[in-house]
């Protein structure tokens, strides 16, 4: 007998992100058979196979994917809890990137041991800066946050692309020249156990802000308000909360992970440099849809980043069955659309639920 | 006589409650027929019904003898039926004689042709007495204009059934009055006429009959002249209902609020919503700012709170409070029941205990070194859950949302009495809620006030400000009109402050 | 005189996009449904009529291939809307995430099946559609100079496109019906106004335009595809709000957001601009700052439509 769920049971919600994922995976599915019928299902066959496709080091590749995807995800989950819109994301990680580069990779006196940490600490700065901007004018200026977020998305790359191209360039590459190898971010035994893959500590440390963001607005008297806020702003104006401090808040503690983020990324691995492009990172794009798989919530960011690095690591492989790597963001797009439907999902299983509940009951 | 609509036998039953059951409702040619029913009793869903929103369960609806099915609102449109909604369906930003031809636009090769319209609205306006501005946006027309307007789009579509949902309830008791010569003529032309209120003085001098709903139940139709409104009053709720509240005289004591010139802006816009007024709430008085609706009361009372800045004084406790923050006020004696209990007073999808604690929570009972302490916080609402009676099926832990209004309300009010405060502003804490727990919130006000609280009031329901309150302030336009006690004033009177054709010469 | 002309020019070619664009989301929005998926249906219309025009290049040329491409740029808009009207009428989805996802599924469909197609992230084609001189018309002074010379035919149709809307929103039956149902959709459904149809085609309107926009923008700059449109989607909703939902200001407002892009993009062939030594990274970003600063100081929120983004939902009172 399947314990009776009562209305607002979490255990709906996971379905209905379940339901979106699926529903993404079908239609991309049937997007791929539309393209080239004959390897489709062996291309998506690969692509579930994600992490077990290539022995551990596949996996290893998951683990590192993880960290920044749990960044952005968690950045925008963060925002989204507290009805901040912060689709910044993506400007915020690129400078956050640049930093890490920089600091990485130049002398300027750093000590070796500590410098990963400045590195990174300074990347988270310059994601707050970054996203203090369109939190002053939320603020302030009552402006649209999300159309302010995406403005600064575009400046912070042909910003970063200016201090790369000034100070650290590597013409040949069309891309920043590569960090330290005494600039990485600690393997803690990951490289060990996963040889031959990018995995780092960064996991680590992206398990730990999830946990501490879960913490802050689960337990505290801050996070309570920022929930009273996202849930009803009307409400917590009624009730004192000081929204313009809230959302300046909101978007400093969003903008530094989403800088923390983008500066683990680059000192993952010393393969990893700065590309001088006009495209954004490709990373920042699954910020919103592990979001909105995750409800919000950071511990469930922490596992729809598992999911969505899982299917990152497949859709390296797809390109030996003939489909560009690009299949996957495909796909991720096709899953934002029907996490929009999350709320129906919802509905849908809870009726279903609740009526086959009532059958039992008729049927005693 | 012949009958115009017959509604047979209709039930509605929607998931877990049965809506309407079993009702029966028929309206005459030409007549002037009231339904009576509490908030809540089945009204809405049945003309819901009527107007094919929603689709019976079972039972029938037949016009002008012919058994119909509605299918949407159109089908009730092409079968001559119109309706004047308690809020008002017209686009704010349009004209009048936009609002009353959308939908029946007349067009030459797709283009507007509004020439024909005009005359024609100018026509039925003169008709039946119906003066309105007709190139007026409606955003600034009174509501009583733009309820005109609304009787103006049923009569350009030439219906003649007209229903009027709770058509009083914005206005004063002289606009009521003119409403009342209006239905009459309109009746007089052969139209026929469904009047829905709960209100019983109405009802009895505006109805030819009465139907009467309970809980979702038929109980009866009658001749109004034959019946008393005790009777009509004992049909609507199923028992006998004191519509008088208890109290004793009134033992002011030291002025708790002052307010002096105080001036407040809106939100949006330029003009001024409250022009420089000043007056003062004692310890131990329930003072009630009487009025129409959207003449400043509400700007007003967030002006008390904090939530819109102002020009003025407002000293509480011999406190200037003026430029204080919305928390430094609410920590520093003023309880607010918000007008809106979804918009401001309730945080719908957090649970009742932590809506407990909405101005509270970083008071050191619920919170150590920055977290929340949950058992305290859980203590503390059930047991205001007990002594306010608030029902719900899972008690602190029941997420607000999920709660009926009555309840959601209570949760509000015990939450506001709760907290350290010497002054409860109440802006409309009975709207939409049945008889019973408007007992009960009245109870809860007078209670208030004899343990030495001020309490300021805000009503539009006359009988609520004639009952409740010990002192009345009108407001009307920004101003206050009238500063009088309810037992040396008439509603007649107060209508007359309220809509600003006199003034009391003190004020 | 050359050089005001070859700017003015340019500015065009920037603004019909901008125009366009914001045009079709105009329309949606005051038919009450908010799209914030622009870039994303400005990047299908370009992608399925540029594989067109690469695909036919061979066979067809000039302005006939252009007529038939501009056909595909709309069907392909309407199609990729068809996502976002399901998602926010029928389902009353939450419209921002709806246009989120096409915003985010365009580009990288784009480039997964310019992959697939050609092997290639960029489709490259030939550019065969300027107009060097409007008969009659060109050798008007001045006038021939800006308007009639050097120029492509989607300019023409964006002036025709932007004059019918503005009739249609103010003058007709279908415009009044549409406006209120971005204001007051319940009182639209109350006179028997079909609200979910008026949005639908609302949505399929904006698809369609964006769509276009989307080959307005390839066609004048570029002779390649890589499955971007810079962001001109989203400075497009930038320019509605800054021309307050209304078709004549967001023609003024679409020139402004012009003149940046036209400093951005022919900064080196202005020698003064050149001789600053700005570095190019600036010019690029000045679009991006200039609507930062706009949407800063623009205060049109009193004027967008009351009930924009709001599902309707059919209510029983």
């Amino acid at each position: 007998m399947k314990k009776n769920l009562s209305e607002n049971s979490p255990v709906f919600g996971v379905l209905a992100s379940v339901m979106s994922i699926i529903s993404g995976l079908a239609v991309g599915l049937i997007i791929m058979l539309i393209f080239n019928p004959e390897m489709a299902f062996t291309a998506f066959g690969m692509l579930l196979k994600g992490g077990f496709s290539n022995g551990l080091k596949s996996m290893g590749q998951v683990f590192h994917y993880i960290a920044p995807y749990a960044m952005c995800g968690l950045s925008v989950a963060f925002s989204f809890q507290t009805g901040v819109f912060n689709i910044g994301v993506a400007g915020q990680f690129t400078v956050g990137g640049m930093v890490a580069v920089l600091i990485g990779g130049m002398a300027l006196g750093i000590p070796d041991p500590i410098r990963w940490i400045v590195a990174i600490l300074l990347a988270g700065l310059a994601g707050v800066i970054w996203g203090m901007i369109p939190g002053l004018m939320k603020a302030f200026l009552n402006c649209n946050e999300v159309i302010a977020c995406i403005m600064m998305n575009y400046i912070s790359i042909y910003f970063s692309n200016w201090v790369i191209q000034t100070y650290f360039y590597d013409p040949t590459l069309v891309a920043s020249k590569y960090v330290k190898s005494t600039s990485l971010l600690p393997r803690m035994g990951m490289d060990k156990l996963f040889p031959g893959s990018s995995a780092s500590s960064a996991v680590f440390i992206a398990l730990l802000f999830c946990i501490i963001i879960y913490i802050l607005l689960y337990r505290t008297g801050f996070g309570y308000e920022l929930r009273a806020s996202g849930f009803n702003k009307d409400a917590a104006y009624y009730a004192g909360i000081n929204e313009k401090r809230n959302i300046i808040l909101v978007m400093l503690i969003a903008g530094f992970i989403a800088g923390v983020g983008g500066g683990m990324l680059f000192l993952s691995s010393q393969t990893k440099n700065f590309l001088v492009s006009e495209i954004a990172i490709v990373e920042t794009s699954y910020g919103i849809p592990i979001a909105l798989l995750a409800l919000n919530n950071p511990i469930g960011v922490f596992c729809a980043s598992f999911l969505l690095a899982w299917l990152t690591v497949g859709g390296t492989m797809v390109q030996s069955a003939g489909f560009p790597t690009e299949t996957v963001e495909t796909i991720t797009a096709v899953i934002i659309y029907f996490s929009a439907f999350s709320l129906i999902f919802t509905q849908i299983i809870r009726k279903w639920h609740f009526k086959k509940d009532e059958q039992r009951k008729e049927e005693k | 006589m012949e009958n115009i609509i017959e509604m047979r036998n209709i039930t509605k039953v929607f998931p877990g409650i049965i809506a309407n059951d079993d009702i029966t409702l028929e309206l005459r040619k030409g007549e002037i027929h009231a339904l009576l029913g509490e908030n809540g009793a089945g009204k809405s869903t049945l003309m819901s019904v009527l107007f094919g929103l929603y689709q019976p369960t079972s039972g029938k609806i037949i016009v002008k003898g012919k058994e119909v099915k509605m299918s949407s609102p159109n089908t009730a449109n092409d079968l001559g039926i119109g309706m004047v909604h308690q809020h008002f369906k017209l686009v704010g930003v349009f004209s009048a004689l936009e609002n009353i031809i959308l939908g029946v636009e007349t067009v030459q090769n797709g283009f507007l042709k509004m020439n024909e319209a005009r005359e024609k609205i100018i026509g039925l306006s003169e008709k039946y007495g119906l003066m309105v501005d007709i190139d007026e946006k409606i955003d600034n027309m009174t509501v009583g204009m733009q309820q005109r307007v609304e009787i103006l789009k049923m009569l350009y579509r030439d219906n003649d059934v007209l229903i009027f949902d709770e058509p009083t309830a914005v206005l004063t008791p002289q606009e009521i009055e003119e409403l009342i010569k209006i239905i009459r003529r309109l009746a007089e032309e052969g139209k026929s006429i469904l009047f829905i209120s709960h209100k019983l003085n109405e009802i009895k001098e505006v109805s030819d009959r009465c139907s009467v709903l309970r809980k979702g139940k038929y109980i009866g139709t009658v001749d109004t002249d034959s019946v008393t409104v005790e009777e009509l009053s004992e049909m609507m709720v199923g028992r006998s209902i004191s519509l008088h509240v208890e109290k004793t005289a009134a033992k002011p004591k030291d002025v708790v609020l002052s307010v002096k010139n105080l001036t407040v802006m809106p939100q949006t816009g330029k003009k001024e919503k409250v022009k420089n007024v000043s007056f003062d709430v004692r310890a131990g008085e329930i003072v009630c700012i009487a009025g129409i609706d959207n003449n400043g009361q509400q700007e007003l009372v967030f002006a008390l709170t904090g939530m819109l800045p102002s020009k003025g004084d407002i000293t509480l406790n011999g406190e200037v409070m003026t430029d204080k923050s919305i928390r430094y006020r609410n920590t520093h004696g003023i309880s607010h029941i918000p007008e809106d209990r979804h918009k401001h007073g309730l945080v719908l999808d957090f649970n009742i205990s932590q809506n407990m604690i909405l101005q509270t929570y970083f008071e050191k009972d619920f919170i150590k070194n920055g977290f929340l302490k949950f058992s305290d916080i859980t203590k503390f609402s059930d047991k205001a859950i007990e002594d306010f009676d608030v029902r719900s099926a899972k008690g602190s832990t029941n997420i607000v949302r999920n709660m009926s209004g009555g309840n959601q309300q209570k949760v509000i009010l015990a939450r506001e009495i709760i907290r350290d405060h010497n002054l409860l502003i109440a802006v409309q804490p009975t709207r939409g809620l049945d008889v019973g727990a408007i007992e009960f919130v009245h109870k809860q006000l007078v209670k208030e006030r004899d343990e030495g609280k001020a309490v300021l009031l805000v009503s539009l329901e006359l009988d609520e400000v004639m009952e409740v309150s010990d002192r009345i302030l009108v407001m009307h336009d920004g101003e206050i009109m009238a500063n009088v006690r309810p037992e040396n004033v008439t509603v007649q009177k107060l209508g007359l402050y309220m809509s600003g054709a006199e003034r009391e010469e003190a004020v | 005189m050359d050089m005001v002309f070859f700017l003015l020019r340019h500015m065009f070619n920037f603004a019909v996009p901008l125009l366009l664009a914001a045009l079709g989301c105009m329309i949606s929005v005051r038919s009450g449904v908010n799209n914030i998926g622009l870039d994303g249906m400005m990047i299908m219309g370009a992608f399925f009529s540029v594989y067109f025009i690469k695909g036919t290049g061979l066979v067809l040329s000039g302005q006939g291939q252009l007529m038939i491409a501009i056909l595909i740029s709309v069907v392909a808009g309407v199609i990729i809307s068809v996502f976002h009207a399901f998602a926010s009428i029928n389902l009353k989805a939450n419209q921002i995430i709806s246009g989120v996802a096409i915003a985010n599924f365009a580009p990288a469909f784009a480039v997964f099946a310019a992959r697939l197609i050609t092997g290639e992230s960029v489709m490259n084609f030939n550019n065969t559609f300027l107009i060097s001189e409007v008969p009659v018309l060109g050798k008007i002074p001045i006038i021939g100079d800006i308007f009639f010379q050097k120029v492509y035919i989607t300019t023409y149709i964006a002036a025709a496109i932007f004059i019918i809307t503005t009739v249609v929103l103010y003058k007709t039956r279908f415009g009044l019906r549409l406006r209120s149902c971005g204001e007051n959709p319940s009182a639209s459904a109350s006179v028997g106004i079909n609200v979910p149809r008026m949005r639908w085609i609302a949505v399929l309107l904006s698809g369609a335009l964006c769509g276009l926009a989307g080959l307005a923008y390839v066609i004048p700059n570029s002779i390649s595809f890589n499955g971007t449109v810079a962001g001109y989607g989203f400075l497009a909703l930038a320019v509605m709000i800054f021309g307050e939902w209304d078709p004549v200001k967001i023609l003024g407002s679409a020139l402004l957001f012009s003149v940046a892009m036209t400093l951005a993009s022919t900064y080196s062939a202005i020698d003064f601009l050149n001789q600053l030594g700005i570095p190019s990274n600036f010019y690029k970003m000045l679009p991006y700052v200039m609507t930062l600063i706009i949407i800063g100081i623009a205060k049109g929120g009193a004027k967008e439509p009351r009930a924009a983004g709001q599902p309707f939902e059919v209510d029983a009172r």
